[in-house]
C-alpha cells in the first residue's frame, strides 16, 4: 500500500484508488484493517483540490445552451424543442454538443472532470511500514476514545519535564485534569482527565479531546490507561492499556527543548549571582485554587532553597488571571510571576496585575526575554521573606 | 474577596463566593480540577437573576456584550403570524418557534434581533445559507454583518455562522453574544451541536424550524436549551395563503428488463446470504452485525456488493432517467429541482441531461452562480443530492421531482418546502418516482407519514399500476 501511495504523485485519485483496491482485494485479512490503512495513508496524501477555471468556464457555456434549448429559446435552430412537443434525448445532445463545439462522448466526460475522482496526487507523506502499523494501533485506541466521557492515567514514574509536556497537551486540548498521588504508591500520580463541562453534563463531547491527547500519553516510559467505552447502543464497556502494548507515538518530542532566550538569562545568571542555578526541569507546585502548578523554570540557591518560575506571554492571558486569583488567595509559594508587556493591552487584565499583592512582591515584566536585571531584586526578597521553601 | 463570575470554556467560574451565596444558587458545583466554583454558561442567565433577586453584588466578568441599537433600514410589515410569533416569544426572550419553509422565518429573526438590542450569533447548518442569512440581514440592517465559517472568522455585533464553526469557537467566544438564533434549530440537541447553545451565557435564545420533532426524541432537550415551543404553524395551515397550493404525484416506474434482471440476481445474493449468516435485521445492532459478517469472508464481500448493486438500482435505474426526461420536457417553461439520494446518480443525470448539479464539492463561486442564474430564470433545472433539502432560498422553483431518497420524513418535508414558496398563480407540483416492486417502496411509506402528505397519492401496493392516481393536497 505504501509503495502506491508513493508511486501515486502526478496520478489522479480515481487511478490510486482502482491501484489501492487491487491491493486490498488480495489482502487475506479483515477487510475493515485495510479500510483503516488506507484511511491513514489518505490523510497522509495531499490532492490539487483547487477549482479549475477553465472547466467552470465551459459549463457555463454548457448550461446556457442546455437552458436556452430546454426552454424553447436556443439560437440553434432545434426545430422540434418548442414547449408541447416531445424532443429524443439524443437530438437534444448533439444539439448542445454541437453548439459547444466538440462531441458528446467528450462534453460528457469533460462535464464535471474536476470531481474529487478526477483531483490530481499533489504529495504523499512517506512512511516505514512498521510506522504504519503502530499508528493503526493508536488509531484504534483514539476510536474507542472517541466514545468516552472521561480517562484515567496512572504514571508511576514519571519525571517532571515529561509530566509538564503530558499537561500542555492537555491545555492544548482543552481538558481539565484532576491529579492525586496514588495511595499505594506514594511516588505514582493519577490523573483523572475529562472537560470542563463535564461535571455538568454526561458527555461524550471530550472524546475528540481525549483522542487527540493519547499519543501524548504514549510518550510516557510507564503508564496505565482506564476509560469507559460507551458503544452499540450504550453498553458500557472497560478500555484498559498499558505501556506493554508497545505502540509508538506518532507526535514530536519536545522535551530537551531550552528557548535560545532562556539560555541567555541562565548565562547572565551565573555571570551576575554565581549563587542561583536556572534550570527548565521545574517541579510543579500544589497551589490553592489550582491543584498543580507547572512552572516554567526553576531556580536553584546554592544553599539548596528553590523557587519557581512562571512565564505569561500574549496568548496566556487567562490563565494569568487565573494564576493571580490563586496567588493573591494564599501567602507563600515558592513562584515567581513573568509577564509579558503586551499581556497590559488588555486593560481589565492590566488592572488586575497592577493590583494583585502578591505581583507587587514577586512578579516582573519583561519584553522579549525575562532579564537578570529584573529577577535579581525578586530572588533577594525571596530570600528574605519566605521562610518555608519547596 | 468580592464575589465575581468568569467565562471559562464554555462554564462560568465563581470566585470569592460564600457558602450561604451559594445556597441559593442553583446548578453551581465545586470543582476538584480547579478548586474553584463552577456552573454551566447557558445558566449564566438564571445565575445573575437569582444573585440580583438576592441583592448579593458581585463583579461580572464574564459577560463580554452589552446592549445594542440596530437599526432598520428598511420597514418590514409583519404577516398577523410573525407577529403572532414575535409576541410569543418576546414574553420569554427564549423558545422555538416553528414555521413551514417560505413562512418567513428570516425576517421574523430580524424583527426580533431588531427588539432586543444584543449582540447576536446566527447558527445556520450550512456555508450556503449562511450567505443567505448575510445577504438578508444586509437589506435590513445599517451594521456590517459578520461572518463565522467557510474559512471566514469576521466576528461583528449581528454575525452569521455555521454550527460546525460555532462549536469549534464557542469556548471562547461564547461570551460575547446576548442572542443566539439557531435555524433549523432541530440540528440543536445533536450529540456535538448542543454545546453551541450549553457553552453559551446568551440570555436570548430563538430557535427556528420548520420541524422541531426528531427521529430520536430529542426535542425535549431542544426545548431545554433553547426555550419551550411558544408558537407552531403547520405547512397545510399556510398553504393557499403564504405558501403556494401544491400537489404531490407518486410515480412507480418499472425497471428496464435487463436492470431487472440484474436486480432479482444481486437481491437474491444478498438475502441468501443473510439467511445463511443468521442476521435479523429487527435485532437493534442489526446492522451493524450485517456489516461485521460481510466484512469477514470472500462471501460475505459479495454479498456486501449486491446489497449496494440492488440499491443502486432501485434508487438510480435507467428507466427513471428516461421518465425524468419525460417530466423535463413536460415542464418546460417551469422552474424544477431535481432532488437525488446520492451525489453519484446527481452527477449521472447532470452529465446525461448538461445540467447544473449542485453538491458539496461545487465550488462557492460556482453554488452562488448556479443558484443565482437560477433564481432569475436563466437556468430552469437544477440538479442536487442533498445540500438543498434544507434552507436555501429558491422562491421560483415550483416543481420537485425526487428521483431517490431516503426514508426520513424530515427531509421529504423539507424538500417538499423547497417549492412552496408563495408566487401570484403559482402551483407546485412534487413527483416522487419510486422503482417497483423494489424496496424502495418501502422506503417512500416511511418518509411519508406525516400531515404534510396527508391525503396526497399514495402507492397501491408493490406490484401495483405504473401510474398512481393524483389527489391534491393543500390547496387553497
Amino acid at each position: 500500500m505504501i509503495i502506491v501511495f508513493s508511486g501515486s504523485v502526478g496520478d489522479v485519485r480515481e487511478k490510486l484508488e482502482q491501484s489501492t483496491k487491487q491491493v486490498l482485494d488480495a489482502f487475506p485479512g479483515n477487510a475493515v484493517v485495510g479500510r483503516g490503512l488506507e484511511k491513514l495513508l489518505l490523510d497522509r496524501t495531499e490532492f490539487d483540490t483547487e477549482a479549475k477555471s477553465e472547466l467552470s468556464e465551459l459549463r457555463e457555456k454548457i448550461f446556457s445552451c442546455s437552458s436556452a434549448l430546454l426552454q424553447g429559446k436556443s439560437a440553434v435552430g432545434l426545430r422540434g424543442f418548442k414547449v408541447g412537443t416531445e424532443v429524443g434525448l439524443e437530438e437534444y445532445r448533439n444539439a448542445v454538443a454541437q453548439e459547444i463545439g466538440i462531441s458528446v462522448v467528450e462534453l460528457r466526460s469533460q462535464l464535471y472532470g474536476d470531481l474529487p475522482h478526477f483531483q490530481q496526487v499533489l504529495g504523499f507523506r512517506k512512511m516505514s511500514a512498521e510506522g504504519l502499523l503502530h499508528r493503526y494501533n493508536c488509531a484504534q485506541i483514539q476510536g474507542l476514545l472517541l466514545r468516552c466521557e472521561a480517562m484515567t492515567i496512572l504514571l508511576p514514574d514519571t519525571g517532571a519535564a515529561r509530566l509538564r509536556q503530558l499537561l500542555k497537551y492537555l491545555r492544548f486540548n482543552k481538558l481539565l485534569c484532576k491529579i492525586s498521588r496514588n495511595r499505594d504508591h506514594e511516588k505514582s500520580l493519577v490523573l483523572e482527565i475529562d472537560g470542563p463541562l463535564s461535571m455538568f453534563v454526561n458527555t461524550q463531547k471530550y472524546g475528540l479531546n481525549l483522542a487527540n491527547l493519547f499519543p501524548a500519553i504514549l510518550h510516557q516510559p510507564r503508564w496505565e490507561l482506564e476509560a469507559e467505552v460507551r458503544i452499540r447502543k450504550n453498553q458500557s464497556h472497560i478500555l484498559k492499556l498499558n505501556q506493554i502494548c508497545g505502540i509508538r507515538s506518532h507526535y514530536r518530542q519536545f522535551l530537551s527543548y531550552v528557548p535560545e532566550e532562556i539560555e541567555l538569562l541562565s548565562l547572565q545568571l551565573t555571570k551576575k549571582i554565581s549563587s542561583w542555578e536556572l534550570t527548565s526541569s521545574a517541579d510543579y507546585l500544589q497551589l490553592t485554587g489550582e491543584s498543580v502548578c507547572f512552572p516554567d523554570y526553576l531556580l536553584t540557591h546554592s544553599s539548596g532553597k528553590k523557587v519557581a518560575m512562571e512565564l505569561f506571554h500574549t496568548w496566556h492571558a487567562a490563565p494569568l488571571g487565573d494564576r493571580l486569583q490563586q496567588l493573591d488567595s494564599q501567602s507563600h509559594a515558592p513562584l515567581l510571576v513573568g509577564v509579558n508587556r503586551s499581556l497590559l493591552k488588555n486593560e481589565e487584565l492590566a488592572e488586575k496585575v497592577e493590583s494583585s499583592p502578591y505581583f507587587s512582591r514577586f512578579g516582573f515584566y519583561f519584553r522579549e526575554a525575562p532579564t537578570a536585571a529584573k529577577i535579581i531584586p525578586l530572588l533577594d526578597e525571596w530570600l528574605q521573606n519566605v521562610r518555608k521553601l519547596l | 474577596m468580592k464575589l465575581s463570575l468568569h467565562f471559562d470554556k464554555g462554564t462560568i467560574l465563581l470566585y470569592g463566593a460564600e457558602e450561604d451565596q451559594l445556597a441559593l444558587v442553583e446548578d453551581v458545583d465545586w470543582d476538584e480540577r480547579t478548586q474553584c466554583y463552577r456552573a454551566p454558561a447557558a445558566d449564566y442567565r438564571r445565575l445573575v437573576t437569582t444573585l440580583r433577586e438576592q441583592k448579593i453584588s458581585f463583579q461580572d466578568h464574564a459577560r463580554k456584550f452589552s446592549v445594542e441599537t440596530f437599526s432598520l433600514k428598511k420597514k418590514i410589515t409583519p404577516r398577523s403570524f410573525q407577529q403572532e410569533a414575535a409576541d410569543a416569544w418576546f414574553t420569554e426572550q427564549r423558545g422555538v418557534v416553528a414555521l413551514p419553509t417560505g413562512a418567513g422565518k428570516t425576517i421574523l429573526a430580524v424583527m426580533l434581533i431588531a427588539k432586543t438590542g444584543r449582540p447576536t450569533l446566527i447558527h445556520v447548518p450550512t456555508i450556503d445559507l449562511m450567505r443567505q442569512w448575510k445577504e438578508v440581514l444586509s437589506e435590513y440592517f445599517d451594521s456590517p454583518i459578520g461572518l463565522l465559517g467557510g474559512g471566514i472568522n469576521d466576528i461583528q455585533p449581528i454575525t452569521v455562522a455555521t454550527y460546525d464553526s460555532a462549536l469549534i469557537h464557542v469556548p471562547h467566544k461564547g461570551n460575547q453574544f446576548g442572542l443566539l438564533v439557531f435555524d433549523e434549530c432541530h440540528h440543536l440537541p445533536g450529540e456535538q451541536y448542543q454545546f453551541t447553545a450549553l457553552g453559551s451565557i446568551a440570555p436570548f435564545r430563538l430557535g427556528l424550524t420548520a420541524t422541531p420533532e426528531r427521529a430520536d426524541g430529542k426535542e425535549s432537550h431542544l426545548y431545554d436549551i433553547c426555550g419551550s415551543l411558544c408558537y407552531e404553524v403547520h405547512i397545510d395551515e399556510l398553504s393557499g395563503r403564504t405558501l403556494a397550493p401544491y400537489q404531490v404525484e407518486t410515480i412507480e416506474v418499472e425497471m428496464r428488463p435487463d436492470e431487472r434482471e440484474q436486480y432479482e440476481r444481486a437481491r437474491e445474493t444478498y438475502t441468501n446470504f443473510v439467511r445463511k449468516a443468521r442476521v435479523n435485521f429487527q435485532h437493534p445492532n442489526g446492522w451493524s452485525i450485517f456489516l461485521r459478517k460481510t466484512s469477514e469472508s470472500p462471501e460475505g464481500r459479495e454479498a456486501f456488493k449486491a446489497y449496494l448493486l440492488q440499491k443502486k438500482l432501485s434508487q438510480a435505474s435507467g428507466a427513471k432517467e428516461e421518465f425524468l426526461w419525460k417530466l423535463i420536457q413536460q415542464h418546460r417553461g417551469d422552474r424544477m429541482l431535481v432532488f437525488t439520494q446520492d451525489n453519484e446518480m446527481a452527477y449521472r443525470i447532470g452529465r446525461s441531461f448538461m445540467l447544473p448539479v449542485l453538491t458539496h464539492h461545487t465550488k462557492l463561486p460556482e453554488r452562488e452562480a448556479f443558484l443565482k442564474a437560477f433564481r432569475t430564470g436563466e437556468y430552469p433545472i437544477l440538479v442536487t443530492s442533498k445540500v438543498l433539502n434544507e434552507g436555501v432560498d429558491v422562491p421560483d422553483a415550483n416543481v420537485g421531482v425526487i428521483v431517490s431518497g431516503s426514508g426520513s420524513i424530515r427531509e421529504h418535508v423539507q424538500r417538499l418546502g423547497r417549492i412552496l414558496r408563495a408566487r401570484p398563480g403559482k402551483q407546485a407540483m412534487l413527483y416522487e418516482l419510486v422503482s417497483g416492486d423494489t424496496g424502495e417502496y418501502f422506503t417512500n411509506q416511511r418518509r411519508r407519514k406525516h400531515r404534510a402528505y396527508e391525503g396526497t397519492s399514495v402507492l397501491p401496493n408493490q406490484s401495483g399500476q405504473n401510474y398512481s392516481q393524483i389527489n391534491q393536497s393543500g390547496s387553497s
